[in-house]
């Protein structure tokens, strides 16, 4: 007891020290934040007195904030407010950052690539091919990548044709050139736009079971997806190609609704919702196309069998084994292994061409 | 050499997709600055007849008489 | 260099919407399409206002800014025009233009509006000028006749002026200096900038 009340008397002091400097702190910023309160009185009285004094002062002021009143006209395009101010916000933002910073996105992307490809080159099988193949992608999935895929370049180069378009086009094309091209762009952008979003939303539905982020992708991140000296392991999608469709899961679905904002006029969204809209469909739409250019690159030049997979949907053991190991076992141990037509004889490593029979 | 030329087309395409909008700052225009396609309304504003004619029916047409 | 401008003196528009008339007679713009509208702001209460609105042909538009297609043309005297023909019907001038101005025949699935259509201050298009084609597109080219816009030349009150911005401004300060008041250049500032 007697050896604990120094110490106590210690703490006691230490409290004491500390409510004393936080008192002086609340009475310093008190007395700074007190005498502002008179602004706010002040402010509301002031708004009273002119209201009071002088209701057309209020009336214009609303009109410049863009309150609207009654109008007899009527059509799909006619507005009731005198001036919305968010157009002119709208220019500046679309005319300013999003047309004049945003492509760097692609070009960095490009760029990006360009010095990967320099200096690290392409990602080869390590292995010598036995021949042996294995299939990834069943139809249905090649077909629903490549349905995606084209009509995903379509968007991209209508899309850019109609933001970029004026800057760049005009001047080669001309003004009447410029308007067929921008005119036929517009109405594919539209019209596959929908059709997109369709193959979007199928493919998440599809692939979502194999894309649930785990350990194993965590240190697929450290290893740097095996460009390094070491392995890194992955299931049937690797951390980046979770990555990827999570991307497109969360920014793609963004992209396409905005798009079907944009698309669907006339279920009630206002001009403020279609500027908005208009400017995440741009900026988050460039940066899917940046990211998709690395995408296209690690699928055809970057990986070494890569791009066979999701051509003929079969790839080399030796690919798998190198790029997806721990889906292979799991193939192995199950003995789901399917082979190509040519390769199916009963084999001892193959195990038989059993299908899957669940799922 | 062979790795080199994607890493020259790498560095060309910025300059290529990037550096294209005419500026970051919007567009300016200023009346009277004509641009666009031939209107040959233009030319007989320019003559100063015709705004002769449209000023001298704004008096009549809008002061009170 | 005279520059070309709407004011509507919103003391005298009685909201009769014969300026809205006049420009559907003269221009004979499809159903549904308003290149002009009269807005009452506190309709029923006391001080009650009615503005007539159009197109004010600003200085720097924002609709020319933002068209993807540069289809629009500012002439000498400050009238900004477009041309249909360059039109791809997006509606980024009606997201863009603050007086609600572009107007479309049609909203549907798919974004297919038709070409856009806004008042062109009676000035037509780039057509030869009160042509059958110039008409069916771009309505009356009557300042080519020498005449000013519909509107505010049957305007009962004369509530809407238009013509040169220098004459608009005197006979609009006559006014107000008679009835003293304070001058309201609605949308002025907006259209032609801070300097007016």
């Amino acid at each position: 007891m007697t050896t604990a009340s120094p110490h106590t008397n210690g703490r006691a002091q230490n409290a004491h020290r500390r409510a004393m400097i936080w008192s002086l702190v609340l009475i310093l910023a008190g007395a700074m934040i007190a005498p502002l309160s008179g602004y706010v009185y002040v402010a509301y009285a002031q708004d009273e007195a002119a209201w009071e004094t002088n209701p057309r002062a209020e009336t214009w002021r609303d009109v410049r904030e863009g309150e609207g009143g009654y109008t007899s006209a009527s059509g799909p395009y006619v507005t009731n407010n005198l001036i919305q101010n968010g157009g002119e916000n709208w220019r500046n933002l679309r005319n300013g950052p999003v047309a004049g910073i945003v492509p760097w996105f692609m070009a960095i992307s490009l760029l990006l690539i360009g010095g990967f490809h320099a200096i690290h080159g392409r990602n080869r099988i390590d292995q010598p091919l036995s021949g042996k193949k294995l299939l990834r992608w069943r139809p249905w999935e090649r077909v629903l990548h490549w349905f995606t895929a084209i009509t995903f370049i379509i968007l991209a180069i209508t899309g850019l044709s109609l933001l970029f378009g004026r800057a760049v086009l005009i001047p080669l094309m001309g003004h009447a050139g410029f308007a067929v091209w921008a005119d036929f762009s517009k109405l594919l952008h539209n019209f596959i736009g929908p059709v997109f979003t369709a193959g979007v939303l199928v493919m998440i539905i599809a692939w979502v079971r194999y894309n649930i982020p785990d350990k194993v992708d965590l240190d697929w991140f450290r290893k740097a997806g095996g460009m390094g000296k070491q392995h890194a392991s992955a299931g049937r999608m690797n951390g980046g190609e979770k990555a990827w469709f999570w991307f497109i899961a969360i920014a793609g679905g963004a992209v396409c609704i905005t798009g079907l904002v944009l698309d669907f006029p006339g279920f009630g969204q206002d001009r403020g919702a279609m500027q908005l809209a208009n400017l995440i469909h741009a900026v988050v739409g460039i940066a899917w196309v940046a990211l998709a250019f690395g995408h296209i690159y690690i699928g055809t030049a970057g990986t070494e069998g890569a791009f066979e997979g999701m051509a003929t949907g079969y790839v080399s053991e030796e690919w798998a084994a190198e790029h997806h190991d721990l889906w292979l076992e799991e193939l192995r141990k199950e003995n789901r292994i399917e082979r190509p037509p040519s390769q199916t004889s009963p084999g001892p490593i193959t195990g038989g061409a059993t299908r899957p029979g669940s799922s | 050499m062979s790795r080199y030329v994607p890493l020259a087309l790498a560095l060309l395409a910025p300059l290529l997709l990037a550096g294209c909008y005419e500026d970051v700052t919007p567009t300016n225009y200023e009346p009277g600055v004509y641009k666009g396609e031939t209107d040959p309304l233009l030319e007989k504003l320019e003559s100063g007849d015709l705004r002769e004619e449209l000023d001298q029916r704004f008096e009549t047409a809008a002061t009170d008489r | 260099m005279a520059r070309m401008k709407f004011l509507c003196d919103v003391e005298r528009c009685i909201e009769c919407n014969a300026c809205v008339t006049a420009c559907k007679n003269e221009n004979e713009v499809p159903w549904g399409v308003n290149r002009r509208r009269v807005i009452t702001l506190d309709d029923g209460e006391p001080g009650e206002k009615s503005v007539s609105v159009a197109c004010m042909h600003c200085t720097d538009a924002p609709c020319a800014a933002v068209c993807p297609v540069d289809c629009f043309y500012t002439t000498t005297d400050g009238l900004v025009l477009h041309d249909k023909d360059l039109c791809i019907g997006c509606g980024y001038c009606f997201y863009a233009c603050p007086f609600g101005a572009p107007q479309f025949p049609e909203e549907s699935a798919f974004s297919q509006r038709g070409k856009m259509d806004k008042c062109t201050f009676c000035a037509g298009g780039p057509e030869d000028d009160n042509t059958d084609a110039e008409y069916e597109k771009y309505g009356a080219n009557r300042i080519a006749e020498g005449k000013l816009p519909a509107c505010a030349e049957m305007c009962s009150t004369k509530a809407l002026l238009a013509g040169d911005g220098e004459l608009v401004a005197d006979i609009y300060l006559k006014r107000v200096m008679q009835r003293s008041g304070r001058p309201d250049t609605w949308g002025w500032q907006k259209a032609y900038g801070a300097g007016v």
